[in-house]
């Protein structure tokens, strides 16, 4: 059997790093809200089914409901997910948590989460996603909102399901000054995960888009980054990491320079392992004279000569793919606490290495 | 410690090594020169397995035990090393595989070196040449293998790295110990022959055209591939003999 229930949810959870301490924790099992607790005076979580009376301005107004019909079946929903806020001027060092657990089969999870930071604000969090039904579905709207000089790192741990279908849709408004990391790992096998944050930059705003995926046994991934620097200054990377094996994988990016003095970079390795596909898409747009745009992108196989190496120290075959695969995944993320790290770290050595 | 007896291998249809013969003992140091694309690496490639290189007759013998067919990280096991003359690029940070294949203490080795700004770097990324020598040497430390095969250690490090890897190289040979108590040997490849000045070689062989055409005492023998170069030096040496 398949679970998260009892003993196995909690290990599940464990490798989504949900066991630490935290500033703040949201828990969503199936539609109902677990857990929700708040840690820090500074920081305000409420379920979206509150948020929505008391902060409405936030709701769909980074993202159309009319957007595609994923965001319209949110919309069209009861409101779930969560809304978290920081005050002006507070830095909040433990990370917040929030988990999306889905075991019921067939079930369509839908989601708004909304995630302001105020003027100066800085704040981590920690979304793990855990599936293990049949046909079951995740479906989030997500639209953070970070105001002048305020800093978000925001990772995401997902552990879907064989049979999941996953369509965040997901837009960062970033004011003057303001950064945005994002780390999205995913690393099991799901049916689908379409997924493409958008960042809106104004001056001398980053945001910088991370992913680090493994698609495995017939995975289909379409999963991309679009960072639209409107602001004078303003810097985005978007920089990915993905291994197909026996898998489908789209990866996307668009940059736009739309401002002088903008900056962006993009960064695509691909791997393949047996008879896997990886087609990346990167597009660099720009309006102005005076902006700095590149990309990289390069796919290949394990090479028989780094394996060859590694075998040559006394490492059997199987480790030295692993050791290769772990070096591979490893992008050196940059601007996140190490806490932050040592969990993508242990995520990718339990998920990904050890599962090999 | 290694007998190779009639060793033929074809690289990519090609036959490069034509019939090796070569008897190492514990405690001795084998330098091996020879014009380029003589087959000496190809040499050091049969002996430690890696693929492309198919051997077609003859036997390899590492420790009374037939290892022809055994797979490279098998032989890597039973004790033999190899420095490679020039290692790729591995997208594996230099600390995690030390740290994978370490037998005891390497810190001092780190030190030695001069590679502690070089650990948490993927291995030989971006190195120069000189760095991908010490970073070879610095993983034969931590591997600690019976048999060294030592593929040019010292082209393109300068003089006082030369020195330093030598060091290294003698204490991985036990070279403290006296002779008869030593339990480690090494074949060491080298064009210039400045290695040799420091890691002392029991004896010299010249290899041309996949073949080992004359052994003989190192200084001897590099005596006269400098007073008449690869071609003469093989009559004269024959002559000797
Ligand atoms: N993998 C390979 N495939 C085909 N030919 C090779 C391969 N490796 C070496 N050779 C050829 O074998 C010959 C000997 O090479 P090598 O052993 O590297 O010589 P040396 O180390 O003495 O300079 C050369 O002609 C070289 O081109
Ligand atoms: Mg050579």
């Amino acid at each position: 059997m398949r679970g998260v229930h009892g003993g196995g949810r909690m290990n599940s959870l464990k490798q989504l790093g949900l066991d630490e301490k935290s500033a703040g924790k949201f828990i969503m099992d199936n539609e109902i809200v677990t857990e929700l607790k708040v840690e820090n005076e500074a920081v305000e979580i409420l379920p979206s089914s509150e948020a929505i009376e008391k902060y409405g301005e936030y709701y769909f107004k980074a993202i159309s409901p009319d957007k595609d019909k994923y965001t319209k079946m949110v919309s069209d929903g009861s409101v779930n997910g969560y809304f978290i806020r920081v005050k002006e001027g507070h830095t909040i060092d433990l990370p917040i948590q929030t988990a999306f657990v889905i075991t019921d089969d067939g079930l369509k999870q839908l989601l708004h989460n909304v995630i302001v930071l105020e003027k100066n604000a800085r704040l981590n969090i920690l979304s793990g996603c855990l599936a293990s039904a049949y046909r079951d579905m995740h479906v989030s709207v997500t639209e953070f909102y970070l105001d002048e000089g305020s800093y978000l790192t925001y990772t995401m741990i997902h552990n879907w399901a064989r049979d999941t279908e996953v369509y965040p849709r997901t837009a960062a408004m970033l004011k003057k000054n303001a950064t945005f990391i994002s780390n999205y790992i995913s690393l099991t096998r799901a049916k689908m995960i379409q997924s493409s944050p958008v960042a809106y930059l104004d001056e001398n705003a980053i945001a910088r888009f991370y992913s680090i995926l493994y698609a495995k046994d017939g995975s289909k991934f379409d999963i991309g980054g679009i960072a639209k620097m409107n602001g004078e200054g303003s810097r985005s990377e978007i920089i990915s990491r993905v291994i197909s094996q026996d898998s489908d994988v789209v990866s996307r990016g668009l940059i736009e320079g739309n401002a002088n003095h903008s900056k962006g970079h993009m960064e695509c390795s691909g791997l393949l392992l047996g008879s896997g596909i990886i087609h990346t898409i990167p597009e660099l747009k720009s309006s102005v004279e005076n902006v700095d745009l590149s990309h990289e992108a390069a796919i290949g196989k394990l090479a028989e000569d780094e394996l060859y190496y590694l075998m040559a120290r006394g490492i059997v075959e199987d480790e030295a793919k692993s050791l290769l695969i772990r070096g591979f995944l490893d992008v050196g993320i940059k601007g996140i606490p190490p806490a932050i790290r040592e969990q993508i770290d242990r995520a990718i050595d339990i998920m990904a290495v050890a599962s090999f | 410690m290694l007998e190779i007896e009639n060793l033929k291998v074809v690289a990519e249809g090609k036959e490069i090594l034509k019939g090796v013969n070569l008897k190492i003992k514990e405690g001795e140091v084998h330098a091996i020169f020879g014009p380029n694309g003589s087959g000496k690496s190809t040499l050091l490639a049969a002996i430690m397995g890696l693929p492309s290189y198919k051997i077609t007759e003859g036997r390899i013998i590492f420790r009374g035990k037939d290892i022809t067919g055994l797979p490279v990280w098998e032989r890597a096991k039973l004790g033999i090393g190899l420095a490679f003359q020039s290692p790729p690029e591995v997208s594996v940070r230099l600390d995690k595989l030390l740290e994978r294949i370490k037998k005891g203490e390497i810190e001092k080795y780190v030190d030695a070196l001069n590679m502690r700004n070089y650990l948490e770097r993927n291995i030989n990324a971006g190195f120069s040449g000189g760095e991908r020598k010490r970073g070879e040497i610095l993983q034969l430390a931590a591997q600690k293998p019976d048999l060294m095969l030592l593929d040019e250690p010292e082209s393109g490090v300068d003089m006082e790295n030369i020195y330093v890897i030598s060091k290294v190289i003698n204490e991985l040979l036990e070279k403290e110990k006296r002779i008869k108590e030593r339990k480690k040997a090494a074949i060491v490849i080298t064009h210039t022959g400045y290695i040799l000045d420091f890691v002392s070689a029991s004896i010299a062989h010249i290899m041309m055209d996949g073949k080992i055409v004359c052994s003989g005492p190192p200084a001897d023998v590099m005596r006269n591939i400098k007073k008449n170069g690869y071609e003469k030096c093989v009559e004269c040496m024959e002559v000797e003999e």
